[in-house]
């Protein structure tokens, strides 16, 4: 029996709601407030509040793989180089946490590992130190410099930064939440990027997902809007312009190469092949977290996996 | 046969550039004649021969021989002055005559006239002749670089005996040259190295041993320019201690070896009889010798370099797959068909595995053969692959998935099993068992894995790589319409087994290596994929990507 691909990506967002790991998220939590009072408790008047940036921020999260981002906004004097605040930060967190967790420098952040506890959770939070542009202009423009850690040495090791508006990438999903569920289409697009294995970073798929929405008339029920989106990517992402909404200097598409760019535009074309042939795929390329089978409210028991979780291997020939 | 000759010396009258010098006769079978072409400011004369054939090809050689013995020292001139054209295809005579002559004026123009060099090297004509027109010595590039005037003894080995035209051919392999108390051994592998070895002569001069610049000289006596006389001494001395140690009407090889382009080093191979050493030594003082040839044929044999460049020159498979270590785990008809296409395609390094013993009906759809029996496939398949390819290093067993699933649980042996398999850059299971590929996708492995099976009737194939690929075959198959009802049951306790004639599975399993080489050799990324056949309109076979 074909699958009914609305219910079935009603389910997957069911099966990847972050509530269902409600144990797991109070955790982030816990360890995100203990890290923010830490850092303010060092900085003191060197540092704004200290803010959710990721994914929990933009509500786009998903339970089957999921970090905490924590923006933590300097004063321009606080430190008298980027690099300088950077190392400092990571200097702090790593001997405070070094027994607890595996601390390392990443990009732009700062990722902390907890280990695993005694259930086998583990809580991972990466510390994004900014600084303000000039003394005390962060209160009026949001807008930060982030320091891009090179771990392979460049040519000046550590001369890069970004400057952006991170409450403004924020607020730019929040602004466009209403539009047909667009959060739904990114959490999906998550869904189908963690358990295939692909590289394009959540952010690009924020950003080119909002710019389906401007550009198309996403109607229909939840496939029809995936779909739509998939299908804007497929035919634009070699060509379309993503300015960071944070600091239209930065463009985003740039963070693929032309040929990641092809290959994603030629996975979305599949996608789409295999799925509008045989509607059963849909299952493959976006599946339910195991963990957190959908009951089934329907007569017909369209998915057997969650009556019976092992169905007999097919016979295969060679 | 007068119409012929009559056609003939029509068609070549309607050409304004040909002048008919001698009219067309019938000799024999043959129609002779002579002509004059205009090239101005060039005009050439050739002799005409053209064979009954004509205007058909022959094996592949024209019927129609230009023949000027003064052009010999130029390009693609054959060594009876015979110019080598290659023309197009025509059924009718007079328009096969203007293409012919057409062909002969650019040639004029190109390698007369202008002379005009062709990019790639020519090797020099040589014409097999005596005891040497039937054999051949094949060879590989050895690393070493050969000095001018250096000689001393080769070892090499009788590959086969053939047939061609009735006539028995021997193919022998050089081994090994012995410098200085080094041996420098060709690129054969073990199987090959450890033919019986036998021992001969090699020389080497710089340049080719040519008269009219291609063409390889004919009598020993012309060789004595190439070759210095500490040479000649030390052919006296081996001439000598042989006649003392061995019986008579020994064949002896030796080989003479010279530069050509890029580096690169050719070797010709000349047989003559232990009873009649083709040089002579003469007293020119009290004390002191002078050597010489005499003026005798040389038996110059085929010779050929096989170096892998040149073995897999006409097209081989990605670099990437053949640089590679590659494990095929499962040898049935997929593994097999598919071990075939990596060792024709250039791979290199093989370790093949399965548990299975080949029966007289697998051969109707894999690569074994009848004639060795019963055998385990592990067996066959490692020699058949040696056959083709002198340079692939085969390896094999037959417990390898055994032993993956017995200490499968046991912690340390997992990690063991990762590091023997991340010895290799790709796995190809083509088991079409179900708990290995659940067993692969739980190992931590850099290297990839990519299974491949088909469906009953070989209706689809399908193709899946190492990320989540226990889960992706399952759903694949679970979608595809697999006939698992009509089955092949033969007599007796045997599992039965799909239907697919060999032709059904090759098909699919080129199509599938095509694409893997191609996604390789492009570095583009490894989609699963799955190969749907229809023959509602014709056979055709699509690619489904996911």
């Amino acid at each position: 029996m074909a699958t009914d691909k609305n219910k079935h990506l009603n389910d997957v967002l069911t099966s990847h709601k972050v509530s269902k790991e409600q144990d797991l998220l109070d955790k982030h939590k816990r360890k995100r407030d203990e890290i923010c009072d830490a850092l303010v408790e060092k900085y003191g008047a060197d540092i704004y509040s200290p803010f959710n940036s990721g994914s929990f921020a933009k509500n786009t999260a998903v339970n089957k793989k999921f970090d905490f981002d924590l923006m933590a906004p300097f004063k321009r004097n606080a430190f008298s180089t980027l690099e300088n605040m950077f190392n400092d930060v990571y200097d702090f967190l790593l001997e405070k946490y070094s027994s607890s967790a595996h601390v390392r420098k990443q990009k732009v952040s700062i990722g902390i590992e907890f280990f695993a506890d005694d259930k086998g959770d583990i809580v991972k939070i990466d510390v994004v130190p900014g600084r303000e542009l000039n003394q005390d202009q962060y209160k009026e423009d949001d807008k930060l410099n982030l320091y891009v850690y090179s771990q392979f040495g460049k040519l000046q090791s550590g001369s890069d930064y970004i400057r952006s508006n991170i409450k403004a990438q924020v607020q730019n999903i929040k602004d466009n939440a209403d539009r047909a569920n667009l959060r739904q289409k990114v959490r999906l697009l998550k869904v189908w990027k963690l358990y295939n294995n692909k590289t394009p970073k959540s952010f690009f798929l924020e950003l080119i997902t909002i710019k389906a929405f401007d550009k198309l008339e996403i109607s229909g029920g939840l496939w029809d809007r995936l779909k739509s989106v998939i299908e804007y990517i497929r035919d634009n992402v070699t060509t379309v312009s993503l300015p960071d909404p944070g600091n239209s200097n930065n463009e985003v598409a740039d963070s693929m190469s032309d040929y990641e760019k092809s290959a994603l535009s030629d996975d979305m074309r599949n996608m789409i092949n295999r799925i509008e042939e045989n509607s059963d795929y849909i299952k493959i390329y976006f599946p339910l977290n195991d963990k957190f089978p959908v009951e089934d409210t329907s007569n017909n028991k369209y998915d057997e996996r969650k009556v019976a979780p092992s169905i007999p291997p097919p016979t295969r020939f060679g | 046969m007068e119409d012929r000759v009559n056609n003939i010396t029509d068609a070549f009258s309607k050409v304004e550039y040909v002048k008919v010098t001698r009219p067309f006769v019938l000799d024999g079978e043959i129609v002779k004649g002579a002509i004059e072409i205009n090239a101005e400011p060039t005009f050439l004369t050739f002799e005409l021969e053209i064979y009954p054939p004509y205007p058909f090809q022959y094996h592949d050689v024209e019927t129609i021989r230009f023949i000027n013995k003064d052009l010999i020292i130029y390009d693609h001139v054959n060594g009876d002055g015979s110019i080598c054209v290659h023309t197009l295809h025509s059924p009718h005579l007079a328009t096969k005559v203007e293409l012919d002559l057409n062909s002969l004026r650019q040639w004029i123009v190109k390698y007369f006239i202008n002379k005009i060099k062709d990019s790639h090297y020519e090797h020099i004509v040589v014409s097999p002749s005596g005891t040497g027109k039937n054999q051949a010595l094949w060879f590989t590039e050895v690393n070493y670089k050969f000095k001018r005037g250096e000689f001393g003894q080769f070892h090499f080995s009788i590959l086969n005996t053939g047939l061609i035209k009735e006539q028995a051919v021997q193919t022998f392999i050089l081994q090994e040259f012995k410098i200085k108390g080094q041996k420098l051994e060709c690129l054969w592998n073990d199987s090959y190295k450890k033919l019986d070895r036998f021992a001969g002569i090699f020389l080497f001069i710089g340049d080719a041993p040519v008269e009219n610049r291609r063409f390889a000289v004919q009598s020993w006596h012309d060789l004595e320019p190439f070759v210095d006389q500490s040479f000649l001494k030390y052919l006296y001395e081996f001439e000598v201690n042989l006649k003392k140690n061995t019986s008579k009407g020994v064949e002896l090889k030796l080989i003479i070896g010279y530069n050509i382009d890029n580096d690169e080093i050719h070797w010709q191979c000349i047989n003559f009889s232990a009873d009649s050493f083709p040089n002579y030594v003469e007293k020119t003082g009290p004390k002191t010798y002078q050597g010489g040839f005499l003026d005798q044929s040389i038996d110059w044999m085929h010779s050929k370099n096989c170096s892998p460049k040149y073995f897999f020159g006409r097209g081989a498979l990605s670099k990437r797959l053949t640089e590679s270590k590659i494990l095929v785990v499962g040898i049935g008809a997929i593994g097999s068909m598919l071990c075939n296409t990596l060792v024709r395609g250039g791979c290199l390094k093989l370790f093949i595995n399965d548990h299975d013993v080949k029966e007289p009906d697998n051969v109707c759809r894999s690569e074994y053969q009848f004639s060795n029996g019963m055998v385990s496939k592990v067996y066959e398949l490692r020699n058949q692959l040696s056959l083709i390819s002198p340079f692939v290093e085969i390896m094999g067993n037959e417990e390898l998935t055994d032993i993956i699933k017995r200490f499968r649980s046991d912690a340390n042996w997992q990690a063991t099993l990762e590091e023997a398999l991340n010895q290799v850059d790709y796995i190809f299971d083509c088991t079409t068992d179900n708990d290995l590929a659940y067993i692969f996708s739980q190992l931590n492995i850099k290297s990839e894995v990519i299974n491949i099976s088909i469906t009953n009737h070989a209706k689809e194939l399908v193709c899946v790589f190492k990320h989540d690929q226990y889960k992706w075959l399952m759903e694949i198959f679970k979608e595809l319409k697999n006939d698992t009802v009509d089955l092949y049951n033969p007599t007796g306790c045997w599992s039965p087994t799909f239907k697919a004639s060999y032709n059904d599975i090759a098909v699919l399993v080129q199509f599938a290596v095509k694409q893997i080489n191609l996604n390789l050799d492009k570095d583009q990324p490894l989609r699963n994929f799955y190969l749907s056949t229809s023959d509602d309109s014709g056979f055709e076979i699509k690619l489904n990507q996911f």
